[in-house]
């Protein structure tokens, strides 16, 4: 054989090795605008991708349709609730491994859920588990451990409520009710969730990279108990600028363009030939909307509170800044989420009508307002706020937009301080209490400056938490929206959204999740 | 030039506690608070007042100021809110490729500053001489403009 031929032969061979490697490898590249900063999910609220794919839940939120989801046997294979609703059983599968090859126990579930409520932990995702029995106490450092959290055998799990709590199943499947292994996550202490070396879990992908503001690595867990992951490798790139990650995806660098993080572009990808098909788009449960703060003048009278519901035309924002792709809302509780009710009353743009509450009101020259603004934010607030500032005028709201920063601005939110800003709410769990209580409590209508303080409405939300009824449930909840919206006129529902995506040809089995959100759990996703 | 050195040491302290002193009190008087901050829309009253004296935050300023400046001596400046991690970490790993970069500059700067230095002495008040007076007069403000000259 001739050198040449020699030559060409292992250079061919080479290509062939190298080629087949990364044919055979079925990686998925998607994009974060920001690092995601910990994996431990106790400890933040911002970023669930590494915890929903690294970890499991007892129960698991499946997506079953556009907007729908469906609660399932997780770590948990079943579980029972006792008549009075107060007592949850959960019997554990078993066999689970942890990524350190560990079975999953009872102990390692009321480890978890003690970390959390353990003030060491300094955790904030604590609400979860508000209802368990001696929570407070373990909090405030009374106690050394959770009266209602018992191990029963190493298969069996009781937990015990205070009182009863009727989306407690559902809260047990949100991101932040992840499983984690004592003796692995006792050892990693603070370092929990940092690194791939102190991260641990039962998950489909095992987190393998992690370097701070540049990249996150997963590879798939070949033990996982629902069987090998069809991808073996997922790559996170931290790319902060959209217009950067829109040019990495024309070019093939990733497989996934979230259109949240370009709103701009979504015209141009339904337009563009290439990627029209490869756009899939799901609604996403959750709600845009506007504040008022009853505490401070004028929302103080509710008639310029329903002068300004009517000043805004929703139609046009949601046409001309989202492109239609969404939904009017005109309650407290969007589309998808449970007890959603599509026939309330509804809210009609009409500026005279808004003009003439606002006179008999005592402003018929018009009245000032100010929306809080936060500069850091994405465009598409700021897009917002000036749409409104110059549809209300025609109703005599003169809009003053207040550029604050993003810590002033929860600084004084906090307090009940903030006039008026636009904001969205998501669904952390399928349940309306996520939305009721998180804005129309006594805690939460003056931490997010609305201070609605209608007595009747405080109880009808603590009633509803303790339901056990679905129907009554549901009933009193539609109850509780109207005379939030349409009798208190406490804030200004906008719409919901649907979330866009476009993919490479190349990925099958994306499915946008059930709550809209960016992340999510890739185990049933495949490239080819 | 020992004395000299030690001098220099010596004058620093006062002005690194004067800074740290000031950005401390610049930080409380701004308004915002960090567990309100890593909250956000999450933002719930109890577990922000938890939260906050588990992290000490209601401790008396000068508690937390003398409590930060015993740590900075012992290279521990604490655990970043934002990204939760050990600020000191976090100096330790970005430290390599400042210093990099730093010694480079310099370098350049010993390369041509000491040559057109020594060019100006020999010849006063020529044209080069006055050119690499000037010169550096209009680099500078391209330079911290980041256009290309």
């Amino acid at each position: 054989m001739g050198r040449t031929l020699k030559g060409l032969i292992a250079v061919g061979l080479v290509y062939f090795l190298l080629a087949g490697t990364a044919m055979a490898e079925k990686v998925l590249r998607i994009p974060n605008l920001e690092d995601p900063k910990t994996a431990d999910c106790q400890t933040t609220f911002e970023f669930y991708m590494l915890p929903l794919n690294i970890f499991d839940r007892l129960v698991e939120a499946v997506t079953v349709g556009p907007g729908k989801s469906e609660l399932v046997p997780g770590l948990a294979e079943k579980w029972e609730i006792s008549a009075d609703g107060k007592i949850y059983t959960f019997h554990l599968r078993k066999g689970v491994l942890f990524h350190n090859g560990e079975e999953l126990t009872a102990a390692d579930v009321v480890y978890t859920f003690d970390r959390m409520l353990n003030p060491a932990t300094k955790a904030l995702n604590t609400a979860i588990l508000d209802f368990v029995d001696g929570a407070t106490e373990r909090l405030n450092g009374k106690a050394d451990a959770v009266k209602g959290l018992q191990a029963i055998d190493r298969y069996t799990v009781r937990i015990t409520l205070r009182e009863a709590y009727a989306p407690f199943v559902a809260v047990m499947a949100s991101p932040q009710a992840s499983i984690f292994n004592r003796k692995f996550t006792t050892a990693a202490g603070g370092q929990f969730g940092l690194t791939p070396e102190t991260t641990c879990g039962t998950g489909p992908f095992i987190l393998k990279t992690y370097v701070l503001n540049d990249r996150q690595e997963l590879v798939a867990n070949d033990k996982y108990f629902r069987g090998r992951p069809k991808l073996d490798r997922i790559v996170v790139r931290v790319v902060a600028d959209p217009e950067t990650l829109r040019l990495l995806f024309e070019t093939d660098e990733l497989d996934v363009f979230d259109c949240d993080y370009a709103i701009a572009q979504i015209s141009y990808f339904y337009q563009s030939e290439k990627w029209k098909d490869h756009i899939i788009s799901g609604p996403r449960v959750g709600i845009y909307y506007f504040s008022m703060n009853q505490r401070l003048k004028p929302f103080d009278d509710l008639r310029v509170r329903k002068a300004f519901q009517m000043a805004i035309d929703r139609e046009l924002i949601l046409e001309k800044q989202f492109y239609g792709k969404g939904k009017i809302e005109n309650a407290v509780i969007p589309r998808g989420l449970a007890c959603f009710s599509p026939d309330g009353p509804t809210i009609k743009y009409n500026p005279e009508a808004a003009k003439a509450l606002l006179a008999e009101a005592g402003y018929p020259n018009g009245v000032d307002i100010t929306i809080a603004q936060v500069s850091s934010w994405s465009a598409k607030w700021q897009d917002i706020n000036l749409i409104v500032q110059s549809m209300v005028k025609k109703a005599g709201f003169n809009v003053t937009i207040k550029q604050m920063d993003e810590a002033a601005y929860y600084a004084t939110r906090k307090t009940g301080d903030v006039e008026s800003y636009a904001q969205n709410w998501a669904a952390d769990f399928n349940d309306p209490d996520n939305f009721l209580y998180t804005f129309f409590s006594e805690r939460g209508t003056l931490v997010r400056s609305l201070n609605n303080h209608d007595p009747a409405v405080f109880k009808g939300i603590d009633d509803a938490r303790t339901m056990t009824d679905p129907t009554q449930r549901c009933a009193l909840y539609r109850q509780l929206e109207n005379r939030i919206v349409y009798e208190d006129v406490a804030w200004v529902p906008l719409f919901s959204l649907d979330h866009t995506y476009v993919v490479q040809p190349r990925v099958k089995h994306f499915v946008v999740p059930w709550n809209g959100w960016s992340d999510m759990n890739y185990f049933l996703t495949e490239v080819e | 030039m020992l004395r000299y050195i030690l001098h220099r040491v010596l004058v620093s302290i006062p002005v690194l506690i004067g800074i740290t002193l000031l950005l401390f009190v610049m930080l409380n008087v701004i308004p915002g608070d960090p567990v309100a901050l890593m909250m956000k829309e999450h933002a719930s009253p109890d577990v922000i007042a938890r939260v906050r004296t588990q992290m000490h935050l209601d401790d008396p300023a000068i508690t937390r100021y003398v409590r930060f400046l015993a740590g900075a001596l012992k290279g521990d400046f604490g655990i970043s809110y934002k990204i939760n991690r050990p600020v000191t970490g976090l100096i330790l790993e970005a430290f390599p490729n400042t210093l990099i970069l730093a010694l480079c500059a310099a370098l350049v700067a010993w390369l041509i500053g000491i040559p057109a230095g020594v060019i100006s002495a020999v010849k006063r008040q020529s044209v080069v001489d006055h050119f690499l007076w000037a010169f550096p007069f209009w680099a500078s403000p391209c330079r911290s403009s980041g256009r290309p000259f």
